[in-house]
């Protein structure tokens, strides 16, 4: 579960300190017990349901809108630069 | 070293250029050359609340391709999240198609023939997907190594993209360079990409020699950086091989500037990207009416076309696939031939032979030669009237590539007209002959001398002398000088 969790967080890119690792083992370990319950029931049979809403084919025309403005597209952005959203250096 | 068994398949991730918006939303699809972020709205930026919906022509052009390279069309389509974290994608997942868990990409189990010289190779398609592209990450320094930070332009995040997968049925890198090319020519005799465009069309290319671990590269932005990148990965995993080392399986990415491949950040396996149906788009019918009205549309595609070539302008096979490798430069030649029809052989001679030849060393592409089939033709009636000798004509060519002006303007002002006065050439070879008496004398019994002589004539006249004309000349005077009437 300790591996687990590790390979989970480096997915999130999310660093976790010992205090939290000890809290969310645990949490781990009993949605893992919860869906390997799921995983015993029989279905072969059955179709997946990839969607509960009965709509198809919803469709939009080629046509162009009008974008957001710089200012508004950059508002909620914690960090920018020159017209540009920042993020940190990936490698 | 034995030949080793080189396995290739290829995902190709194609822009439908041609479509005026997004897939998802109605931000326009001309991003290129746009300030960042200019082109964003709240769909392709994935904030909470906006509900992409799907570009109908966009399902239109992802059919024809699949026609195009006779895939087998799902009926029930639907999109999927593919979940990672990376910056490009604002929503930390990419809509895009997956064929397990109940999904169905667009079109599965195709094929493309290539013609190469000695045989037909028929390259299948695994599957091609409708996705998002995501947005482009900018390193302030230049480089991913070097900056301390990325800022990332969502102008791109949300174009539509086919990608198209094949099997690993491609054996060499020039096999994956015909493939590329061809399915590049079918892109645009459907006109839905335009793949001249700089990143329209991106392919990644898996590769493993001998059996060993597939290594895939990434994000190939031109064809011939396609052969480039497996000829380089082939020669790396053989000496590697040689050395006694095992090939891992990896992720490398191509370095367009120093021509090498280099290991990539470890990626995500199948599993991490949590794939699960996108709720937000209900799925989609194609009904076999809406494939029927389309196949009825679909435009003539390169193998019709070569064969129309032969039979229509009577080209040889070879002519005619140089041709229709290109769309750009069949419609060229086509453009030309009605303005020259009395030789279309002819017509694929100077485009084949010299044309691309000049487009090739000035370092141009089709889209910026400045010369217009109207050129071409031109051209070709000025040679045909005798008005200037082929020699010239071949000088006239480069510069009406470059410069945009026609031939007869070329001819002009460089006072190219041909020579063809038979007094005139005699007195010219006169002069020669006089100037070059050891040559002239060694002309009588050796062959080699003639030529050179006629190459002085050649060069003097700046190749405008009519080539029969100066041969005829030179013989008779020749024949003078051997029996005397001729003194030098």
């Amino acid at each position: 579960m300790e591996k687990l969790l590790e390979h989970l967080s480096w997915l999130a890119r999310v660093k976790l300190c010992n205090y939290e690792r000890k809290l969310l083992v645990n949490d781990i370990a009993k949605i893992m017990e919860f869906f390997n319950r799921l995983g015993e029931i029989d279905v072969k049979d059955v179709e997946p349901t990839t969607h509960v809403i009965e709509l198809v084919s919803v469709f939009r025309e080629d046509k162009p809108g009008k974008p957001l403005s710089l200012d508004k597209a950059l508002k909620n952005a914690p960090s920018k630069e020159g017209g540009f959203f920042k993020a940190p250096r990936i490698l | 070293m034995e030949k080793l068994k080189v396995k290739i398949g290829l995902e190709v991730h194609v822009q439908l250029t041609k479509l005026k918006t997004k897939l998802f939303c109605s931000c326009p699809s001309d991003y290129r050359g746009k300030p960042p972020n200019t082109y964003v709205c709240p769909v392709c930026l994935g904030l909470p609340g906006s509900l992409p919906k799907v570009n109908s022509k966009a399902i239109e052009y992802a059919v024809m391709v699949a026609l195009a390279l006779n895939c087998k069309i799902n009926r029930k389509v639907m999109f999927f999240r593919k979940h990672y974290f990376y910056p490009d994608m604002t929503k930390n997942f990419q809509i895009t198609q997956y064929d397990r868990a109940g999904g169905a990409p667009i079109a599965v189990n195709g094929y493309l023939k290539l013609s190469t010289s000695d045989k037909e190779k028929v390259v299948r398609i695994r599957r091609i997907n409708i996705e998002e592209d995501p947005g482009k990450l900018v390193y302030p320094t230049g480089s991913i190594i070097t900056s301390p930070y990325t800022l990332v332009d969502y102008n791109r995040a949300g174009i539509a993209l086919l990608e198209i997968v094949t099997e690993p049925d491609i054996e060499t890198p020039a096999e994956a360079r015909l493939f590329l090319q061809k399915l590049r020519s079918i892109l645009e005799h459907l006109d839905v990409c335009d793949c001249g465009l700089e990143g329209a069309v991106r392919t990644d290319a898996n590769i493993s020699v001998a059996g060993g671990g597939r290594v895939e590269i990434k994000n190939i932005g031109s064809i011939k950086d396609v052969e480039k990148a497996l000829m380089y990965e082939i020669l790396r995993q053989k000496e590697a091989l040689l050395k006694g080392l095992s090939i891992r399986s990896e992720t490398r990415h191509w370095d367009d500037v120093r021509k090498v491949t280099v290991p990539l950040r470890v990626k995500e396996e199948e599993q991490d990207y949590r794939y699960f149906p996108e709720a937000d788009i209900p799925p989609i019918i194609i009904t076999e009416e809406f494939i029927e009205k389309i196949a009825k549309q679909m435009p003539e595609l390169p193998d019709e076309r070569l064969k129309r070539f032969q039979r229509e302008y009577g080209l040889p096979y070879y002519d005619s696939s140089v041709l229709v490798s290109n769309k750009k430069l069949a419609d060229f030649f086509e453009e030309t031939v009605k303005l020259y029809k009395r030789n279309p052989k002819k017509v694929a001679n100077v485009i084949i032979n010299d044309f691309l030849r000049w487009i090739h060393e000035k370092g141009l592409e089709l889209d910026n030669v400045k010369a217009k089939p109207k050129d071409i033709a031109e051209l070709l009636k000025l040679l045909d009237n005798g008005i200037i000798s082929i020699k010239i004509a071949k000088t006239v060519l480069p510069e009406i590539i470059v410069s945009g002006k026609s031939p007869s303007q070329v001819v002009k002002e460089r006072k190219l007209l041909k020579i063809s006065d038979k007094q005139i050439i005699r007195q010219i070879a006169l002069k020669i002959f006089r100037e070059h008496k050891k040559a002239a004398f060694d002309a009588l019994k050796d062959k080699k001398a003639i030529n050179y002589l006629i190459g002085q004539i050649m060069k003097y006249t700046k190749g405008r002398a009519d080539p029969a004309v100066t041969g005829k000349v030179v013989k008779e005077l020749l024949t003078d000088l051997k029996e005397g009437k001729l003194k030098l």
